[in-house]
C-alpha cells in the first residue's frame, strides 16, 4: 500500500472524527471483502461471518478516537475481526462441530466412498480450517490466505513473531493431516 | 532433544516462512530430492498450503455497507464543524402539523407585510416558493467510476440531468433542492450501470428484478 493511499485513509478517518459519518462508507467499501473473508474462514458460517465482520467495523468506528495515525487502518481492523471471532468462540458459539471433524478425520474405518462424499459436501479447505484450534487457524488465515508477513500479523494480534512461527509450524502440520484425512491428495 | 527427522521438518518450515537464505535453500532442495521421506514431508506441507492459498475468496454479501452505516451511532462533531454544517449542509426537516401550520401562517404574514411595504410581490412570491423546497445531498462511493449521475422520479429518470461531483477519496456527491415527497432513484455509473444507493433510507422493487432506492423528503 502506497504512502498516498495511507494518507487518503487518514484523511477519511479525520473526516469521520470531525462528525462526517458518511465518509466511513469509504473505509467499509475498501475493506469489507477482506474483513468478511477473514471472518468467514475463522467461523466457517456465512451468517455468523457477516455479523462478525459488521460488528468489527462498528467497533472500529466506535473506537476511532483511539486510532493511532502511525499504522494502517487494515492492520487495526485485522485485530478487531480476529478478536470478535475469538469472543465468538469463547462464548461457546462455535458454528462448526470441530469434534465431529476431528473424529471423522481420525476415524480408521473411513472408506473411499465416505471420503468422496465428504469432498462433495462442501468446501474441504474450510472443513480442514475448522478443525484447527483458533490460535493456529488465525495465523494460517492471515499468513497463507491473506498473505500478511509475520511482522504485520504480530503488530495486529499483539503476539511475538517467534510465537506466531511456532503456531504456524504446528498449524501447517495439523492442516496437512486434516486435508489428507478429508481425502485431499497432496 | 530433537532427532534428525524433526530437524529436517523444522528446516522445511523455515523455508515456508521465507527464513532461509539462497545457499540454505539450495542445500535443502538437494537434500529433499535425495531423501524420499523428506520429499514426502515437503510435498505434503506445500500441497496443504497450496490448497488453502488457492481457495476461493469470499466476498462480502450485498448491502453489507448499508447494514453498517445504518447502525453507526451519532458522533458529536467539533463546534466549528457543527456551526458550518448547520449553515451550509443540506438537510431534511421533520415538522409536525402544528409547527407547519404556524410556519405557514408566519410566512403568510411576512408575505403580506412585504407586499404592503415594498410592493414587490413577484420577488416575495419567489422566496416563498423557494422555502417550499429542501436541499438534499446524495452520495455514492465509487472510486473506479469516471462519471456518476442520479436519476429518479424527481427528474423523470433522466440519466444525464443530475451529474454528481467527484471528491478526492472516490466519494461522488450532489446536493439538489427537492419538494417534499417520496422519490425513487438510482445512480448511473459511467453512463450504463444502474446502481442502487447502498445507504438509502428504504428500497422498493423496480419491476425489473432490481431495487430502487427511496428517499422521503419532509418539511
Amino acid at each position: 500500500m502506497s504512502a498516498d493511499i495511507v494518507e487518503e485513509e487518514y484523511a477519511v478517518i479525520r473526516k469521520c472524527l470531525a462528525g462526517d459519518a458518511d465518509q466511513y462508507a469509504v473505509l467499509v467499501d475498501t475493506y469489507k471483502d477482506l474483513a468478511y473473508n477473514i471472518a468467514f474462514r475463522m467461523v466457517g458460517d456465512a451468517d455468523v461471518a457477516k455479523d462478525m465482520a459488521q460488528e468489527s467495523f462498528i467497533a472500529a468506528y466506535n473506537a476511532l478516537e483511539d486510532f493511532k495515525f502511525n499504522s494502517r487502518f487494515s492492520s487495526w481492523l485485522y485485530r478487531i475481526v480476529v478478536n470478535k471471532c475469538r469472543d465468538h468462540f469463547r462464548a461457546g458459539r462455535e458454528t462448526v462441530p470441530v469434534d465431529e471433524i476431528c473424529e471423522y478425520v481420525a476415524g480408521p474405518d473411513r472408506s473411499p466412498e465416505q471420503a468422496a462424499a465428504c469432498r462433495q459436501t462442501g468446501d474441504v479447505v474450510q472443513q480442514a480450517l475448522n478443525g484447527l484450534p483458533p490460535d493456529y487457524r488465525e495465523v494460517i488465515i492471515l499468513k497463507h490466505i491473506e498473505g500478511l508477513d509475520y511482522k504485520e500479523i504480530a503488530d495486529s494480534l499483539g503476539v511475538s513473531v517467534s510465537a506466531l512461527k511456532v503456531r504456524a509450524h504446528r498449524g501447517r502440520e495439523m492442516l496437512r493431516k486434516l486435508l489428507e484425512g478429508l481425502g485431499v491428495t497432496l | 532433544m530433537k532427532d534428525g527427522k524433526e530437524l529436517d521438518k523444522e528446516i522445511i518450515h523455515r523455508l515456508l516462512d521465507g527464513d532461509l537464505g539462497p545457499d540454505e535453500k539450495t542445500a535443502l532442495m538437494d537434500q529433499i530430492q535425495a531423501d524420499p521421506a523428506l520429499k514426502e514431508e515437503f510435498d505434503g506441507l506445500t500441497g496443504a498450503l497450496h490448497a488453502i492459498e488457492k481457495s476461493e475468496r469470499m466476498p462480502a454479501p450485498p448491502f453489507f455497507t448499508a447494514g453498517i452505516m445504518r447502525r453507526l451511532p451519532a458522533r458529536k462533531a467539533p463546534i466549528g464543524n457543527r456551526v458550518r454544517d448547520f449553515l451550509l449542509k443540506g438537510r431534511v426537516l421533520r415538522w409536525n402539523m402544528a409547527t407547519a401550520f404556524a410556519a405557514t401562517m408566519l410566512l403568510a404574514l411576512v408575505f403580506t407585510q412585504a407586499v404592503r411595504t415594498r410592493n414587490t410581490p413577484v420577488e416575495t412570491a419567489a422566496v416563498s416558493q423557494q422555502e417550499q423546497t429542501v436541499t438534499v445531498t446524495m452520495n455514492l462511493h465509487a472510486p473506479e467510476a469516471h462519471q456518476v449521475a442520479v436519476a429518479g422520479t424527481f427528474n423523470k429518470w433522466k440519466a444525464d440531468a443530475h451529474p454528481l461531483a467527484r471528491q478526492e477519496n472516490g466519494l461522488w456527491t450532489i446536493t439538489i433542492p427537492l419538494k417534499p415527497g417520496e422519490y425513487s432513484y438510482m445512480f448511473i455509473v459511467d453512463g450504463k450501470a444502474w446502481v442502487t444507493d447502498p445507504n438509502a433510507e428504504t428500497y422498493s422493487d423496480d419491476g425489473f428484478g432490481n431495487k430502487n432506492a427511496v428517499m422521503r423528503v419532509r418539511t
